[in-house]
Protein backbone atom coordinates (compact mmCIF):
# COMPACT_ATOMS: atom_id res chain seq x y z
CA UNK A 1 0.00 0.00 0.00
CA UNK A 2 2.87 2.90 0.69
CA UNK A 3 4.14 1.83 -2.86
CA UNK A 4 1.54 2.58 -4.47
CA UNK A 5 1.01 6.05 -2.62
CA UNK A 6 4.48 6.73 -3.54
CA UNK A 7 3.31 5.89 -7.03
CA UNK A 8 0.38 8.28 -6.43
CA UNK A 9 1.62 11.32 -4.46
CA UNK A 10 4.83 11.48 -7.12
CA UNK A 11 2.36 11.54 -10.37
CA UNK A 12 -0.05 13.93 -8.93
CA UNK A 13 0.65 17.25 -10.60
CA UNK A 14 -1.55 19.23 -8.59
CA UNK A 15 -0.01 18.13 -5.00
CA UNK A 16 3.41 20.45 -4.99
CA UNK A 17 6.82 19.14 -3.75
CA UNK A 18 6.42 20.79 -0.51
CA UNK A 19 3.33 18.98 0.15
CA UNK A 20 4.72 15.63 -1.19
CA UNK A 21 7.82 15.82 1.02
CA UNK A 22 5.41 16.86 3.70
CA UNK A 23 2.73 13.81 2.90
CA UNK A 24 6.07 11.42 2.71
CA UNK A 25 6.75 12.61 5.93
CA UNK A 26 3.65 11.70 7.62
CA UNK A 27 3.59 8.06 5.92
CA UNK A 28 5.59 6.41 8.66
CA UNK A 29 3.74 7.60 11.37
CA UNK A 30 0.31 6.51 9.98
CA UNK A 31 -1.63 3.17 10.82
CA UNK A 32 -3.09 1.06 8.05
CA UNK A 33 -6.51 2.72 8.46
CA UNK A 34 -5.03 6.22 7.91
CA UNK A 35 -3.27 4.47 4.61
CA UNK A 36 -6.13 2.82 3.13
CA UNK A 37 -7.79 6.31 3.57
CA UNK A 38 -4.80 8.40 2.17
CA UNK A 39 -5.01 6.04 -0.87
CA UNK A 40 -8.41 6.24 -1.44
CA UNK A 41 -8.10 9.94 -1.78
CA UNK A 42 -4.96 9.99 -3.89
CA UNK A 43 -7.16 7.70 -6.04
CA UNK A 44 -9.67 9.98 -6.50
CA UNK A 45 -7.60 13.25 -7.05
CA UNK A 46 -5.61 10.88 -9.46
CA UNK A 47 -9.13 10.38 -11.13
CA UNK A 48 -10.33 13.61 -11.16
CA UNK A 49 -6.66 15.14 -12.72
CA UNK A 50 -7.17 12.77 -15.42
CA UNK A 51 -10.14 13.72 -16.28
CA UNK A 52 -10.03 17.45 -16.09
CA UNK A 53 -6.05 16.98 -18.10
CA UNK A 54 -8.26 15.30 -21.01
CA UNK A 55 -10.37 18.42 -21.71
CA UNK A 56 -8.91 20.95 -24.85
CA UNK A 57 -7.84 23.99 -23.80
CA UNK A 58 -11.18 25.57 -24.90
CA UNK A 59 -13.44 23.34 -22.84
CA UNK A 60 -10.83 24.34 -19.99
CA UNK A 61 -11.34 27.81 -19.91
CA UNK A 62 -15.02 27.52 -20.40
CA UNK A 63 -14.96 25.41 -16.99
CA UNK A 64 -12.93 27.79 -14.82
CA UNK A 65 -15.01 30.74 -15.96
CA UNK A 66 -18.20 28.63 -15.08
CA UNK A 67 -16.71 27.52 -11.82
CA UNK A 68 -15.30 30.89 -10.73
CA UNK A 69 -18.77 32.64 -11.64
CA UNK A 70 -20.41 29.85 -9.42
CA UNK A 71 -17.86 30.09 -7.18
CA UNK A 72 -18.27 34.05 -7.00
CA UNK A 73 -22.10 33.63 -6.26
CA UNK A 74 -21.24 31.75 -3.35
CA UNK A 75 -18.72 33.29 -2.03
CA UNK A 76 -21.07 36.92 -2.06
CA UNK A 77 -23.51 35.01 -0.79
CA UNK A 78 -21.85 33.43 2.39
CA UNK A 79 -20.21 37.40 2.49
CA UNK A 80 -23.43 38.77 2.58
CA UNK A 81 -24.53 35.99 5.50
CA UNK A 82 -21.39 37.74 7.43
CA UNK A 83 -22.36 41.05 7.02
CA UNK A 84 -25.61 40.41 8.62
CA UNK A 85 -23.69 38.80 11.67
CA UNK A 86 -22.11 41.93 12.38
CA UNK A 87 -24.89 43.97 11.71
CA UNK A 88 -27.06 42.20 13.98
CA UNK A 89 -23.81 42.67 16.51
CA UNK A 90 -23.60 46.42 15.75
CA UNK A 91 -26.86 47.25 16.18
CA UNK A 92 -27.27 44.97 19.38
CA UNK A 93 -24.23 47.13 20.44
CA UNK A 94 -26.15 50.24 19.75
CA UNK A 95 -29.44 49.64 21.66
CA UNK A 96 -26.79 48.56 24.95
CA UNK A 97 -25.62 51.97 24.18
CA UNK A 98 -29.17 53.40 24.35
CA UNK A 99 -30.19 51.43 27.44
CA UNK A 100 -26.75 52.67 29.11
CA UNK A 101 -27.17 55.96 28.33
CA UNK A 102 -31.27 55.88 29.64
CA UNK A 103 -29.59 54.27 32.88
CA UNK A 104 -27.86 56.99 33.46
CA UNK A 105 -30.09 59.70 32.75
CA UNK A 106 -32.52 58.14 34.88
CA UNK A 107 -29.77 58.20 37.63
CA UNK A 108 -29.23 62.17 37.31
CA UNK B 1 11.84 32.07 -7.59
CA UNK B 2 11.08 29.80 -10.25
CA UNK B 3 7.32 31.01 -9.82
CA UNK B 4 7.69 33.77 -11.57
CA UNK B 5 8.84 31.55 -14.88
CA UNK B 6 5.87 29.48 -14.72
CA UNK B 7 3.68 32.65 -14.32
CA UNK B 8 5.26 34.08 -16.79
CA UNK B 9 2.20 33.63 -19.97
CA UNK B 10 -0.50 34.45 -17.39
CA UNK B 11 1.22 38.09 -16.76
CA UNK B 12 2.16 39.00 -19.76
CA UNK B 13 -0.94 37.53 -22.18
CA UNK B 14 -3.79 39.13 -21.17
CA UNK B 15 -5.90 37.24 -23.54
CA UNK B 16 -8.24 34.52 -21.75
CA UNK B 17 -8.57 31.96 -23.59
CA UNK B 18 -4.68 32.12 -24.70
CA UNK B 19 -3.93 32.67 -20.66
CA UNK B 20 -5.64 29.66 -19.44
CA UNK B 21 -4.54 27.41 -21.60
CA UNK B 22 -0.96 27.91 -20.79
CA UNK B 23 -2.30 27.47 -17.20
CA UNK B 24 -0.62 24.30 -14.91
CA UNK B 25 -4.13 22.86 -13.60
CA UNK B 26 -2.52 23.64 -10.26
CA UNK B 27 -2.46 26.99 -11.47
CA UNK B 28 -5.98 27.12 -12.11
CA UNK B 29 -6.79 25.92 -8.75
CA UNK B 30 -4.86 28.17 -6.95
CA UNK B 31 -6.51 31.06 -8.99
CA UNK B 32 -9.70 29.74 -8.24
CA UNK B 33 -9.37 29.66 -4.83
CA UNK B 34 -7.99 33.36 -4.80
CA UNK B 35 -11.61 34.03 -5.14
CA UNK B 36 -11.83 32.98 -1.21
CA UNK B 37 -9.47 36.42 -0.15
CA UNK B 38 -12.58 38.78 -0.53
CA UNK B 39 -14.62 36.69 2.06
CA UNK B 40 -11.94 36.12 4.16
CA UNK B 41 -12.13 40.31 4.46
CA UNK B 42 -15.71 39.92 5.81
CA UNK B 43 -14.24 37.36 8.70
CA UNK B 44 -11.40 39.33 9.41
CA UNK B 45 -13.94 42.12 9.97
CA UNK B 46 -16.43 39.83 12.01
CA UNK B 47 -13.50 38.78 13.97
CA UNK B 48 -12.58 42.33 14.70
CA UNK B 49 -16.03 43.00 16.68
CA UNK B 50 -15.59 43.82 20.27
CA UNK B 51 -17.71 42.66 23.32
CA UNK B 52 -18.47 39.60 21.45
CA UNK B 53 -18.93 36.27 22.77
CA UNK B 54 -15.84 34.23 20.83
CA UNK B 55 -17.13 30.94 20.66
CA UNK B 56 -20.85 32.00 19.46
CA UNK B 57 -19.28 34.29 16.94
CA UNK B 58 -17.04 31.31 15.71
CA UNK B 59 -19.95 28.59 15.19
CA UNK B 60 -21.94 31.47 13.19
CA UNK B 61 -18.51 31.85 10.97
CA UNK B 62 -18.08 28.30 10.97
CA UNK B 63 -21.49 27.50 9.55
CA UNK B 64 -21.63 29.88 7.24
CA UNK B 65 -18.17 29.49 5.77
CA UNK B 66 -18.97 25.67 5.91
CA UNK B 67 -21.39 26.51 2.97
CA UNK B 68 -18.51 27.72 0.63
CA UNK B 69 -16.97 24.42 -0.30
CA UNK B 70 -19.81 22.97 -1.94
CA UNK B 71 -19.92 25.41 -5.26
CA UNK B 72 -22.43 23.86 -8.15
CA UNK B 73 -21.17 21.48 -10.20
CA UNK B 74 -23.34 22.47 -13.77
CA UNK B 75 -21.30 22.89 -16.56
CA UNK B 76 -17.74 22.57 -14.81
CA UNK B 77 -17.96 19.07 -13.35
CA UNK B 78 -14.39 18.50 -14.14
CA UNK B 79 -12.76 21.44 -12.33
CA UNK B 80 -15.27 20.85 -9.09
CA UNK B 81 -14.08 17.13 -9.06
CA UNK B 82 -10.78 18.21 -9.07
CA UNK B 83 -10.99 21.10 -6.48
CA UNK B 84 -13.16 18.75 -4.05
CA UNK B 85 -10.50 16.01 -4.67
CA UNK B 86 -7.83 18.15 -3.48
CA UNK B 87 -9.64 19.74 -0.88
CA UNK B 88 -10.50 16.33 0.79
CA UNK B 89 -6.97 15.31 0.38
CA UNK B 90 -5.88 18.60 2.26
CA UNK B 91 -8.48 17.76 4.86
CA UNK B 92 -6.92 14.84 5.34
CA UNK B 93 -3.63 16.47 6.40
CA UNK B 94 -5.49 18.43 8.58
CA UNK B 95 -7.08 16.18 10.28
CA UNK B 96 -4.11 13.83 10.93
CA UNK B 97 -2.17 16.51 12.15
CA UNK B 98 -4.38 17.37 14.35
CA UNK B 99 -4.31 14.16 16.08
CA UNK B 100 -0.25 14.56 16.14
CA UNK B 101 -0.38 18.54 17.85
CA UNK B 102 -3.07 17.49 20.47
CA UNK B 103 0.00 14.15 20.81
CA UNK B 104 2.39 17.23 21.01
CA UNK B 105 0.46 19.54 23.56
CA UNK B 106 0.07 16.47 25.74
CA UNK B 107 3.92 16.18 25.88
CA UNK B 108 4.23 19.84 26.50
CA UNK B 109 2.34 18.89 29.83
CA UNK B 110 4.00 16.47 30.80
CA UNK B 111 6.73 16.97 33.55
CA UNK B 112 9.55 14.84 33.98
CA UNK B 113 10.14 13.60 37.19
CA UNK B 114 14.30 13.51 36.58
CA UNK B 115 16.35 15.21 39.43
CA UNK B 116 19.07 15.96 37.33
CA UNK B 117 16.99 17.13 34.54
CA UNK B 118 15.01 19.54 37.12
CA UNK B 119 18.75 21.53 38.76
CA UNK B 120 19.66 21.97 34.76
CA UNK B 121 16.81 23.91 33.70
CA UNK B 122 13.01 23.79 32.61
CA UNK B 123 11.17 20.37 31.83
CA UNK B 124 8.36 21.47 29.55
CA UNK B 125 8.03 23.71 26.30
CA UNK B 126 5.72 24.90 28.37
CA UNK B 127 7.87 26.45 31.08
CA UNK B 128 10.48 27.05 28.41
CA UNK B 129 8.26 29.88 26.95
CA UNK B 130 7.78 31.13 30.32
CA UNK B 131 11.65 31.84 30.25
CA UNK B 132 11.81 34.26 27.35
CA UNK B 133 10.65 37.32 26.89
CA UNK B 134 7.12 37.97 25.70
CA UNK B 135 7.90 39.00 21.92
CA UNK B 136 9.80 35.89 21.50
CA UNK B 137 7.09 33.55 23.65
CA UNK B 138 4.83 34.84 20.67
CA UNK B 139 7.85 33.81 18.04
CA UNK B 140 7.83 30.46 19.47
CA UNK B 141 4.21 30.05 19.78
CA UNK B 142 3.97 30.70 16.27
CA UNK B 143 6.99 28.41 15.21
CA UNK B 144 5.73 25.56 17.83
CA UNK B 145 2.67 25.78 15.70
CA UNK B 146 4.69 23.63 13.45
CA UNK B 147 5.49 20.86 15.97
CA UNK B 148 2.51 19.05 13.89
CA UNK B 149 4.79 18.55 11.29
CA UNK B 150 7.04 16.56 13.59
CA UNK B 151 7.09 13.29 15.16
CA UNK B 152 6.41 12.54 18.28
CA UNK B 153 9.99 11.37 19.05
CA UNK B 154 11.16 14.56 17.04
CA UNK B 155 9.50 16.96 19.83
CA UNK B 156 10.50 14.46 22.55
CA UNK B 157 14.56 15.49 21.48
CA UNK B 158 13.70 19.18 21.05
CA UNK B 159 11.68 19.60 24.22
CA UNK B 160 15.40 18.52 25.51
CA UNK B 161 17.52 20.67 23.22
CA UNK B 162 15.31 23.59 24.01
CA UNK B 163 16.44 23.46 27.56
CA UNK B 164 19.93 24.27 27.01
CA UNK B 165 19.91 28.13 28.35
CA UNK B 166 22.35 28.86 25.76
CA UNK B 167 19.94 27.81 22.48
CA UNK B 168 17.71 29.99 24.30
CA UNK B 169 20.06 33.26 24.15
CA UNK B 170 20.30 32.30 20.57
CA UNK B 171 16.53 31.83 19.57
CA UNK B 172 16.52 35.40 21.42
CA UNK B 173 18.69 36.68 18.89
CA UNK B 174 16.46 34.80 16.11
CA UNK B 175 13.51 37.13 17.33
CA UNK B 176 15.56 40.39 17.25
CA UNK B 177 15.85 39.66 13.80
CA UNK B 178 11.91 39.02 13.11
CA UNK B 179 11.33 42.41 14.97
CA UNK B 180 13.55 44.08 12.99
CA UNK B 181 12.64 42.84 9.57
CA UNK B 182 8.94 43.45 10.98
CA UNK B 183 9.95 47.38 11.44
CA UNK B 184 11.48 47.55 7.82
CA UNK B 185 8.30 46.44 6.21
CA UNK B 186 6.08 48.67 8.02
CA UNK B 187 8.65 51.19 6.80
CA UNK B 188 7.99 50.22 3.22
CA UNK B 189 4.40 49.84 3.51
CA UNK B 190 4.91 53.65 4.31
CA UNK B 191 6.57 54.84 0.90
CA UNK B 192 4.01 52.57 -0.76
CA UNK B 193 1.17 53.18 -0.31
CA UNK B 194 -0.69 50.95 -1.99
CA UNK B 195 0.72 48.03 0.32
CA UNK B 196 -1.82 48.68 2.41
CA UNK B 197 -4.05 46.59 0.07
CA UNK B 198 -1.95 43.62 0.50
CA UNK B 199 0.20 44.36 3.58
CA UNK B 200 -1.54 41.39 5.60
CA UNK B 201 -1.33 39.03 3.04
CA UNK B 202 2.58 39.93 3.21
CA UNK B 203 2.57 39.81 7.20
CA UNK B 204 0.84 36.17 6.22
CA UNK B 205 3.73 34.82 4.02
CA UNK B 206 6.22 36.43 6.57
CA UNK B 207 5.03 34.37 9.63
CA UNK B 208 5.15 31.22 7.23
CA UNK B 209 8.16 32.23 5.99
CA UNK B 210 9.73 32.46 9.34
CA UNK B 211 8.02 29.07 11.18
CA UNK B 212 9.34 27.33 8.12
CA UNK B 213 12.77 28.61 8.87
CA UNK B 214 12.21 28.08 12.80
CA UNK B 215 11.73 24.74 11.55
CA UNK B 216 14.31 23.98 9.53
CA UNK B 217 16.49 25.54 12.30
CA UNK B 218 14.52 22.92 14.58
CA UNK B 219 15.16 19.84 12.38
CA UNK B 220 18.98 20.68 11.78
CA UNK B 221 18.94 21.09 15.30
CA UNK B 222 18.00 17.50 15.91
CA UNK B 223 19.70 16.20 13.56
CA UNK B 224 22.62 16.69 15.83
CA UNK B 225 24.46 19.84 14.69
CA UNK B 226 22.59 21.72 17.46
CA UNK B 227 23.22 25.22 18.99
CA UNK B 228 26.21 25.66 16.27
CA UNK B 229 23.28 25.44 13.36
CA UNK B 230 20.46 27.66 15.50
CA UNK B 231 23.78 30.47 14.92
CA UNK B 232 24.39 29.65 11.27
CA UNK B 233 20.36 30.28 10.34
CA UNK B 234 20.37 33.32 12.36
CA UNK B 235 23.56 34.36 10.24
CA UNK B 236 22.03 33.38 7.49
CA UNK B 237 18.71 35.73 7.46
CA UNK B 238 19.84 38.61 9.58
CA UNK B 239 20.90 40.16 5.99
CA UNK B 240 16.59 40.49 4.96
CA UNK B 241 17.51 39.22 1.57
CA UNK B 242 14.29 37.59 2.15
CA UNK B 243 12.30 41.14 2.52
CA UNK B 244 13.16 41.85 -0.93
CA UNK B 245 12.04 38.71 -2.19
CA UNK B 246 8.77 39.80 -0.54
CA UNK B 247 8.83 43.02 -2.08
CA UNK B 248 8.81 41.52 -5.39
CA UNK B 249 5.75 39.39 -4.20
CA UNK B 250 3.86 42.17 -2.95
CA UNK B 251 4.52 44.27 -6.35
CA UNK B 252 3.68 41.34 -8.08
CA UNK B 253 0.59 40.48 -6.38
CA UNK B 254 -0.27 44.26 -7.00
CA UNK B 255 0.31 43.89 -10.72
CA UNK B 256 -1.95 40.61 -11.04
CA UNK B 257 -4.63 41.75 -8.43
CA UNK B 258 -5.41 44.92 -10.82
CA UNK B 259 -4.67 43.03 -14.30
CA UNK B 260 -1.88 45.20 -15.14
CA UNK B 261 -0.07 43.46 -18.03
CA UNK B 262 4.00 44.05 -18.28
CA UNK B 263 4.87 44.02 -21.70
CA UNK B 264 7.42 41.35 -22.50
CA UNK B 265 10.41 42.67 -22.68
CA UNK B 266 9.68 44.22 -19.45
CA UNK B 267 9.00 40.71 -17.76
CA UNK B 268 12.21 39.55 -19.15
CA UNK B 269 14.46 41.62 -17.65
CA UNK B 270 12.78 41.57 -14.17
CA UNK B 271 13.09 38.08 -14.52
CA UNK B 272 16.29 38.53 -15.00
CA UNK B 273 16.84 40.35 -12.16
CA UNK B 274 14.95 37.78 -10.27
CA UNK B 275 17.14 35.24 -11.26
CA UNK B 276 20.05 36.69 -10.42
CA UNK B 277 18.69 37.08 -6.76
CA UNK B 278 18.61 41.11 -7.55
CA UNK B 279 15.08 40.86 -5.88
CA UNK B 280 15.56 45.26 -4.80
CA UNK B 281 16.09 46.06 -8.50
CA UNK B 282 13.08 43.92 -9.45
CA UNK B 283 11.06 45.22 -7.23
CA UNK B 284 12.01 48.79 -8.20
CA UNK B 285 11.16 48.19 -12.01
CA UNK B 286 7.27 46.41 -10.98
CA UNK B 287 6.75 49.14 -8.55
CA UNK B 288 7.68 52.05 -11.50
CA UNK B 289 5.24 49.77 -13.44
CA UNK B 290 2.32 49.84 -10.67
CA UNK B 291 2.79 54.05 -10.11
CA UNK B 292 2.70 54.56 -14.19
CA UNK B 293 -0.38 52.49 -13.98
CA UNK B 294 -1.88 54.37 -11.10
CA UNK B 295 -1.12 57.50 -12.77
CA UNK B 296 -2.93 56.32 -16.17
CA UNK B 297 -5.93 55.16 -14.40
CA UNK B 298 -6.26 57.92 -11.62
CA UNK B 299 -5.80 60.70 -14.60
CA UNK B 300 -9.21 62.42 -14.81
CA UNK B 301 -9.66 62.01 -18.18
CA UNK B 302 -9.55 58.08 -17.30
CA UNK B 303 -11.29 58.24 -14.80
CA UNK B 304 -14.63 60.12 -16.40
CA UNK B 305 -14.41 57.94 -19.58
CA UNK B 306 -13.81 55.00 -17.35
CA UNK B 307 -17.33 56.23 -15.10
CA UNK B 308 -18.69 57.15 -18.51
CA UNK B 309 -18.50 53.67 -19.67
CA UNK B 310 -19.01 51.92 -17.21
CA UNK B 311 -17.00 50.95 -14.62
CA UNK B 312 -14.33 48.26 -14.86
CA UNK B 313 -11.09 48.96 -16.60
CA UNK B 314 -11.19 45.29 -18.61
CA UNK B 315 -14.63 44.94 -18.08
CA UNK B 316 -17.42 42.52 -19.86
CA UNK B 317 -21.06 44.89 -19.44
CA UNK B 318 -21.65 41.89 -16.35
CA UNK B 319 -18.87 43.17 -14.46
CA UNK B 320 -19.49 47.10 -15.37
CA UNK B 321 -21.83 46.73 -12.02
CA UNK B 322 -22.05 48.76 -8.61
CA UNK B 323 -20.47 45.52 -7.14
CA UNK B 324 -17.69 45.67 -9.12
CA UNK B 325 -17.28 49.19 -8.08
CA UNK B 326 -17.69 48.39 -4.12
CA UNK B 327 -15.11 45.65 -4.48
CA UNK B 328 -12.41 48.03 -5.76
CA UNK B 329 -13.65 50.48 -2.79
CA UNK B 330 -13.18 48.11 -0.50
CA UNK B 331 -9.85 47.85 0.02
CA UNK B 332 -9.57 51.34 0.28
CA UNK B 333 -12.09 51.85 2.86
CA UNK B 334 -11.77 48.84 4.96
CA UNK B 335 -10.30 50.22 7.70
CA UNK B 336 -13.42 52.58 7.74
CA UNK B 337 -16.27 50.13 7.75
CA UNK B 338 -19.20 53.22 8.68
CA UNK B 339 -17.61 55.17 5.35
CA UNK B 340 -18.02 52.15 3.12
CA UNK B 341 -21.48 51.49 4.07
CA UNK B 342 -22.36 55.24 3.58
CA UNK B 343 -20.89 54.65 0.03
CA UNK B 344 -23.04 51.86 -0.37
CA UNK B 345 -26.40 53.00 1.05
CA UNK B 346 -25.80 56.38 -0.99
CA UNK B 347 -25.50 54.08 -4.00
CA UNK B 348 -29.47 53.21 -2.96
CA UNK B 349 -30.18 56.81 -1.66
CA UNK B 350 -28.68 58.82 -4.67
CA UNK B 351 -29.39 62.10 -2.29
CA UNK B 352 -26.76 60.93 0.72
CA UNK B 353 -24.03 61.86 -2.76
CA UNK B 354 -24.98 65.86 -1.39
CA UNK B 355 -22.86 65.31 1.83
CA UNK B 356 -20.98 62.14 0.84
CA UNK B 357 -17.55 63.46 -0.36
CA UNK B 358 -17.16 65.80 2.70
CA UNK B 359 -18.14 62.72 4.85
CA UNK B 360 -15.06 60.62 2.94
CA UNK B 361 -12.68 63.23 3.27
CA UNK B 362 -13.42 64.89 7.19
CA UNK B 363 -13.27 61.02 8.42
CA UNK B 364 -10.53 59.41 6.24
CA UNK B 365 -7.58 60.64 7.75
CA UNK B 366 -5.09 59.77 4.54
CA UNK B 367 -6.60 62.87 2.48
CA UNK B 368 -5.33 61.37 -0.68
CA UNK B 369 -6.88 58.54 -0.57
CA UNK B 370 -9.97 59.96 0.24
CA UNK B 371 -9.99 61.33 -3.17
CA UNK B 372 -9.11 58.30 -4.54
CA UNK B 373 -12.09 57.33 -3.35
CA UNK B 374 -14.57 60.23 -4.71
CA UNK B 375 -12.41 59.48 -7.93
CA UNK B 376 -13.70 55.74 -7.78
CA UNK B 377 -17.46 56.71 -7.19
CA UNK B 378 -17.71 59.64 -9.38
CA UNK B 379 -20.57 58.68 -12.43
CA UNK B 380 -21.80 61.28 -14.48
CA UNK B 381 -24.91 61.01 -12.45
CA UNK B 382 -23.58 61.98 -9.57
CA UNK B 383 -20.41 64.09 -9.78
CA UNK B 384 -21.84 67.27 -9.18
CA UNK B 385 -23.36 66.45 -6.22
CA UNK B 386 -19.60 64.61 -4.80
CA UNK B 387 -18.10 67.82 -6.24
CA UNK B 388 -20.35 70.36 -4.60
CA UNK B 389 -19.66 67.75 -1.30
CA UNK B 390 -16.24 68.38 -2.38
CA UNK B 391 -16.19 72.19 -2.48
CA UNK B 392 -17.89 72.56 0.82
CA UNK B 393 -15.04 70.82 2.42
CA UNK B 394 -12.55 72.89 0.71
CA UNK B 395 -14.04 75.73 1.94
CA UNK B 396 -14.40 73.93 5.45
CA UNK B 397 -10.36 73.44 5.53
CA UNK B 398 -9.87 76.68 4.15
CA UNK B 399 -11.36 78.13 6.96
CA UNK B 400 -9.43 75.98 9.01
CA UNK B 401 -6.46 76.76 7.66
CA UNK B 402 -6.37 80.68 7.56
CA UNK B 403 -9.35 81.63 9.54
CA UNK B 404 -8.47 85.43 9.76
CA UNK B 405 -6.34 85.73 7.41
CA UNK B 406 -6.37 89.29 5.59
CA UNK B 407 -5.43 89.81 2.15
CA UNK B 408 -5.41 93.03 0.58
CA UNK B 409 -7.45 93.61 -3.08
CA UNK B 410 -7.17 96.92 -4.55
CA UNK B 411 -6.71 98.57 -1.85
CA UNK B 412 -9.13 96.86 0.27
CA UNK B 413 -9.00 94.56 3.21
CA UNK B 414 -10.73 91.32 3.00
CA UNK B 415 -10.65 87.79 4.67
CA UNK B 416 -8.66 85.37 2.62
CA UNK B 417 -11.30 82.25 2.98
CA UNK B 418 -13.86 84.39 2.09
CA UNK B 419 -12.01 85.31 -1.47
CA UNK B 420 -11.09 82.22 -1.99
CA UNK B 421 -14.63 80.65 -0.68
CA UNK B 422 -16.54 83.36 -3.75
CA UNK B 423 -13.65 81.71 -6.09
CA UNK B 424 -14.62 78.30 -5.60
CA UNK B 425 -18.31 78.73 -5.81
CA UNK B 426 -18.32 80.67 -8.79
CA UNK B 427 -15.85 78.74 -10.45
CA UNK B 428 -14.05 81.99 -11.38
CA UNK B 429 -10.19 82.15 -10.55
CA UNK B 430 -9.05 85.43 -11.33
CA UNK B 431 -6.37 88.38 -10.81
CA UNK B 432 -7.70 88.85 -7.81
CA UNK B 433 -7.92 85.07 -6.58
CA UNK B 434 -4.46 85.00 -7.79
CA UNK B 435 -3.29 87.79 -5.77
CA UNK B 436 -4.33 86.76 -3.20
CA UNK B 437 -3.21 83.25 -3.37
CA UNK B 438 -0.42 84.49 -4.04
CA UNK B 439 -0.22 86.93 -0.75
CA UNK B 440 -1.09 83.52 0.83
CA UNK B 441 2.41 81.82 -0.07
CA UNK B 442 4.52 85.27 0.85
CA UNK B 443 2.85 85.20 4.49
CA UNK B 444 2.48 81.32 5.08
CA UNK B 445 5.10 79.80 2.94
CA UNK B 446 5.50 76.99 0.50
CA UNK B 447 4.42 73.93 2.61
CA UNK B 448 1.06 75.43 3.90
CA UNK B 449 0.39 77.09 0.48
CA UNK B 450 0.32 74.04 -1.16
CA UNK B 451 -1.40 72.13 1.53
CA UNK B 452 -3.96 74.62 0.86
CA UNK B 453 -4.40 73.76 -2.58
CA UNK B 454 -3.93 70.63 -2.53
CA UNK B 455 -7.62 70.99 -0.85
CA UNK B 456 -8.89 72.63 -3.75
CA UNK B 457 -11.20 70.60 -6.07
CA UNK B 458 -9.55 69.67 -9.40
CA UNK B 459 -10.77 71.76 -11.68
CA UNK B 460 -9.32 75.01 -9.32
CA UNK B 461 -5.94 73.44 -9.01
CA UNK B 462 -5.83 73.42 -12.87
CA UNK B 463 -7.39 77.29 -12.85
CA UNK B 464 -4.42 78.00 -10.53
CA UNK B 465 -1.91 76.18 -12.51
CA UNK B 466 -3.09 77.67 -15.33
CA UNK B 467 -2.52 81.15 -13.68
CA UNK B 468 1.11 80.16 -11.92
CA UNK B 469 2.48 79.32 -15.74
CA UNK B 470 1.17 82.48 -17.08
CA UNK B 471 2.72 84.65 -14.15
CA UNK B 472 6.00 82.51 -14.67
CA UNK B 473 5.87 83.37 -18.20
CA UNK B 474 5.18 87.57 -18.03
CA UNK B 475 7.69 87.34 -15.19
CA UNK B 476 10.33 85.55 -17.75
CA UNK B 477 8.82 88.32 -20.48
CA UNK B 478 9.53 90.89 -17.93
Amino acid sequence: MEQEIKILLNKSQIISDEEKERFLKLLPNMNDSEKAEFLNRLQKLEVAEKGFNQLSPEERAKEVEVYKSAMKQVYKKASNEIRTVIEKHDSAQDEKELKNLEDQLQNI
Amino acid sequence: MPELAQNAPELVDSSQGCRESNKTPKQILNEVRGLKSDLQGEINRAQRLKDVDREVLKQQLDAITSKVDVIPKAGCEHLALLEEAYRELQNFEKKFTTNSQTLAKELELTRTEDPEQEVKGPKTLKEILKNLSTNSQKLLELALGNLKKLSNEEIQVLVQQLADPETLKRLDRTIASYGKAQQTLVQFSSQFPKAERYIDLVRDEMSQMWNDKILTGMREMLSGNGNLTWGTNIDRYENFSDLNYLTVMLAMNIIKGDNIVIPPDQFNSIADLVNHSNYKSAAGVLTDIISQHDREILSPETVMTKNANGHKRNGSPAENSLETMLAELEPILKQYPDVYEYVERAFKDQGLFKGLAFKLCSDIPDYAMARRAIRLITTPENEDMLQASLLKYAQYKIGELAPNYMIDINGREQKFSEVLAVALKDNRFDLDVMNAVSQFRKFYGDQKTEELIGYLPDNAQAGLGDFAQGSDLIAQAE
